[in-house]
């Protein structure tokens, strides 16, 4: 049985079922901060500095082919709240929708039929083990 | 530069060779705000008030260690003549806090939570006149904890260094909620980088770019921003005027001589030796009022039955700390005593001489060697001179033929001591030309013996008092805080020079000029330098160019105001050196200099004006560089209108071209930032292309730390010393060469310490400081 990925408002508890999951995505890397310099002599030796981890976001996207599941995925990126998505291995996210771009594209049988990207900025991540890879998870109101 | 020995010193060397700055070594910037508040205290000494910006009682607690997730960058710019040092802070305006998520709109700490009076309703104000519903007038915010600390005049120190003992086990660094919490000033990788006062605090408006650029200055802000007034200074002292202590006594070559500074302090006495507590009282009467500088308080001994019995010797103990002395100031009640005057130096009691002491029914271990012996005449005033110049570390009076003390317990003999002075006299400069004005009366406050002394009077006025200096003894210029009794110091190092006030300065010689004002004009006619350190406190001594070798100041190190000779800080473009210029120019060299006094009388034969050549057989020579050019620089008497001798004009002259020699081979370098560098230090620079070797002063660092990137890199400005003074042999070898000085020049008291430092080059050992006449834990 397919496990659908949720959305929750965590300031409002309210919840949503995505009618497809997405078909691509949907694992945040890690970006560090990164940067090297050399020194003057001609052994070019390399000075590694590091900085403030960068968020990362993390991207997915797939189709939509009902007009509630794009009615959906518009009213939860207008929020400006905090969400936490569940995806369908049991991965929770908590954070920020940052973008989403439907595109409609023709088809005869179903006018609804979109493809989309979405980018998400998690601030906290549980791995399917159950283990706060970082930042904070909260419970919801 | 902070102590070589210390770890963390050696944890920086061993990562400038492994290049690796990420990870838990990754650059970590620390940054507290603390509300400003200056107390004020008087003295027992001297009329106050003495102020203090740093060492607040009342200094919050509750806002330190908060703000400083928020901070992103921190630049500091500190160079040798700079008035003040600068820092600023690039800051994120939100609610600090590792896991704070910002910038959601139904988080009411979000972003402008550092913005000041935030919260906070604007009366008679309620609603937008184009009936914006969401301009409420405070937005919905509550006020918090930090939104009134971004102000000016806020404290600020800042923490730099590799690595925090306040990672968590994944290297990401702790909430303050979190119990193992460690805060900057408890971080064993970071070190103390400055203290701060705002000036200037801009906010960036907008949810995009919440930011905030914070522009401070150290504490020298408070020595620009006041001026010396009655209310800053006491109207006793207005104008302000420094003269010399009245001294007419000549050496044994018919010169006046000058005191020195007196390093003495109660140790112990003949009663401690079977007394149940240390500086117990005799009638009232305790060792340390023989120290407190009040000529009406005095010790007391034990007494005795004979004035002259072979136990009737009682003693005085002083702690000199290895200071050099070569005389002591007794004053005493009554008069006729013998004394003998004890010193001991490298652990023993010098002297091949014994006091005749024979124990009673109880020992006072009176029966030492002595180097002095005098009697205390009518006037119960002594100034013993000693066979030598001592590296003392304690001295001790003994007396005999103890004179009647009536009306006290027990028996009637007795000795009391109202004031035990040591110090070093000096008679270095020539006072061929002296000029004698009408002093005021003696020990009047304003009399001073060396210019240090005006210096740190200057800043305890100004704000850089210390005024619970314990365990350290009072400083002399100031005493005994009279509201709380503890001994009160100056936050600083004070170099004496051994040069003080031949006259008077003139009334209006500090009128209508701020602190800085008044202690740069000392400070630029005695060649010297005056910066604040990274503690907050101020420094004032000769440039660090005479010897190789480096001052040691680390306020939380025993080897605090020591000096190394060696060079543990390397620019070596293998290893820490990101660039380099090296810069040759001749644009200020000279080949005279000619400082003319007060009111020359340029028709007469006595005209008041003193030089220096820089040419063969000087100390500093140009005259292979010059070619034959004749460059003269003249010193209007304007600008030197207290000198009165053509031998101040010429000291003036010469540590002139010293200044000038600094300019001519310079150097600016880019490195790896280390945190224990500090301005006044010494390196060596090792870069191919511009043949460089050699030793350099660092006169200027630009920090720049930049928390995102990581990259934390100085741009040091250097000035080439050479790399053997003690070698003159090999011309070229040391900027300066010490023995062509002129010997008024190389004879003050200071500049043949600074000498002496380079005879023990190479060793690597801590030497005994310089610059401990100050107050950093001395």
């Amino acid at each position: 049985m397919t496990v659908r990925w949720k959305f929750k408002d965590l300031s409002t508890g309210t919840e949503a079922t995505l009618a497809i999951n997405p078909n691509q995505g949907g694992s945040p890397g890690v970006d560090k901060s990164v940067n090297a310099v050399h020194v003057l002599a001609p052994n070019r030796r390399a000075i590694v500095w590091e900085g403030t981890a960068k968020p990362s976001n993390m991207e997915f996207s797939g189709v939509i082919i009902t007009q509630a599941h794009l009615e959906m995925l518009e009213l939860w990126a207008v929020k400006r709240t905090l969400v936490q998505i569940t995806d369908d291995l049991g991965r929770i996210y908590q954070g920020v929708i940052a973008a989403f771009h439907p595109t409609r594209e023709r088809r005869a049988f179903n006018y609804w039929y979109h493809t989309y990207q979405m980018t998400f900025m998690p601030t906290a991540m549980k791995n399917a083990s159950g283990t706060v890879v970082y930042g904070e998870i909260v419970a919801s109101v | 530069m902070l102590d070589p020995n210390s770890q963390i010193f050696r944890d920086w060397q061993d990562l400038m060779v492994s290049g690796e700055f990420v990870g838990r070594n990754r650059p970590v910037g620390r940054v507290t705000f603390v509300e400003p508040w200056i107390t004020r205290n008087n003295s027992t000494s001297r009329p106050g008030p003495w102020r203090s910006q740093l060492f607040n009682p009342a200094e919050p607690v509750w806002l330190e260690n908060w703000v400083e997730l928020s901070v992103r960058s921190i630049s500091i710019s500190r160079s040798i003549g700079q008035d003040a040092a600068t820092c600023t802070l690039s800051m994120v305006n939100v609610r600090p806090g590792q896991y704070v998520r910002q910038g959601i709109d139904e988080d009411p700490f979000g972003v402008g939570y550092l913005t000041p009076y935030r919260g906070m309703a604007t009366a008679g104000v309620s609603t937008s006149v184009y009936g914006d519903e969401h301009a409420e007038t405070t937005w919905g915010y509550a006020p918090n904890d930090l939104s009134n600390q971004l102000l000016p005049n806020t404290l600020v120190r800042t923490y730099q260094g590799y690595g925090s003992d306040n990672f968590d086990e994944n290297g990401h660094p702790r909430d303050p909620s979190d119990p193992l919490y460690v805060s900057p000033a408890n971080d064993s990788k970071l070190v103390l980088t400055g203290v701060w006062l705002i000036d200037r605090a801009t906010f960036v408006g907008g949810t995009e770019s919440p930011t905030i650029n914070v522009e401070c200055r150290d504490l020298g802000k408070l020595l620009i921003e006041q001026f010396i007034f009655p209310k800053m200074i006491p109207m006793s002292r207005f104008p302000l005027v420094y003269s010399p202590i009245p001294d007419t006594e000549a050496d044994q070559n018919g010169q006046p001589a000058s005191a020195g500074r007196n390093t003495a302090r109660y140790d112990t006495s003949a009663p401690d030796q079977h007394s149940y507590y240390p500086n117990g009282a005799v009638s009232g009467h305790k060792g340390t009022d023989a120290f407190d500088g009040r000529e009406e308080t005095y010790w007391l001994s034990h007494s005795y039955e004979h004035p002259s019995s072979s136990d009737a010797y009682e003693w005085l103990q002083a702690d000199c700390d290895g200071d050099e002395i070569n005389e002591v100031y007794i004053h005493t009640v009554k008069s006729g005593y013998t004394v003998y005057v004890s010193v001991k130096e490298d652990g023993t009691w010098k002297g091949s001489n014994s006091i005749p002491y024979t124990p009673g029914d109880h020992n006072h271990n009176a029966g030492i060697d002595y180097v002095a012996k005098s009697v205390i005449g009518s006037s119960a005033k002594v100034k013993i001179k000693l066979p030598r110049t001592y590296k003392a570390e304690k001295v001790r009076i003994t007396f005999h033929n103890l004179q009647e003390f009536t009306g006290l317990p027990y028996f009637p003999y007795r000795v009391a001591v109202r004031e035990f002075h040591c110090y070093m006299r000096s008679t270095a400069i020539d006072w061929n030309n002296y000029v004698f004005d009408n002093f005021p009366p003696a020990a009047e406050p304003g009399q001073i013996s060396d210019w240090s002394e005006a210096i740190k009077e200057l800043c305890g006025w100004a704000g850089f008092t210390w005024p619970d200096a314990s365990p350290n003894h009072a400083d002399p210029l100031l005493g005994i805080c009279e509201a709380t009794g503890t001994p009160m110091r100056i936050w600083g190092d004070f170099e004496v020079l051994g040069s003080g006030p031949i006259i008077s300065t003139p009334g209006d010689y500090f009128m209508n000029k701020s602190f800085m004002e008044a202690i740069r004009q000392i400070v630029d006619f005695l060649g010297g330098i005056f910066y604040i350190d990274h503690t907050g406190g101020a420094q004032f001594r000769m440039p660090n160019i005479w010897a190789p070798g480096n001052f040691v100041c680390d306020v939380d190190s025993v080897s605090l105001a020591a000096r190394t000779n060696t060079h543990p800080i390397e620019f070596n473009d293998g290893i820490n050196l990101l660039g380099y210029t090296m810069t040759l120019d001749d644009s200020q060299i000279r080949s005279e200099i000619v400082v003319v006094g007060k009111d020359p009388d340029i028709k007469g034969e006595g005209m008041v004006a003193g030089g220096f050549k820089l040419g063969n057989g000087s100390a500093i020579d140009f005259s292979d560089l010059l070619n034959g050019q004749v460059r003269l620089m003249m010193i209007p008497g304007e600008s030197t209108k207290n000198f009165k001798t053509n031998a101040e004009c010429a000291v003036m002259a010469e540590l002139t071209a010293v200044q000038i020699m600094m300019t001519y081979r310079k150097g600016s370098a880019q490195i790896i930032a280390h945190p224990g560098l500090h301005i006044d230090d010494q390196v060596r620079i090792f870069e191919r292309v511009t043949n460089e070797t050699a030793i350099h002063y660092v006169s200027g660092i630009e920090s720049s730390m930049d928390l995102e990137s990581g990259e934390y890199t100085m741009n040091v400005t250097t000035h080439w010393l050479g790399t053997d003074a003690a070698n003159h042999a090999d011309e070229g070898s040391w900027v300066i060469d010490a023995q062509k000085l002129t010997p008024t020049v190389q004879l003050l008291p200071v500049i043949l310490k600074r000498l002496a430092a380079s005879n023990t080059a190479g060793t690597g050992d801590l030497q005994p400081a310089n610059a401990k006449s100050g107050a950093l834990g001395a």
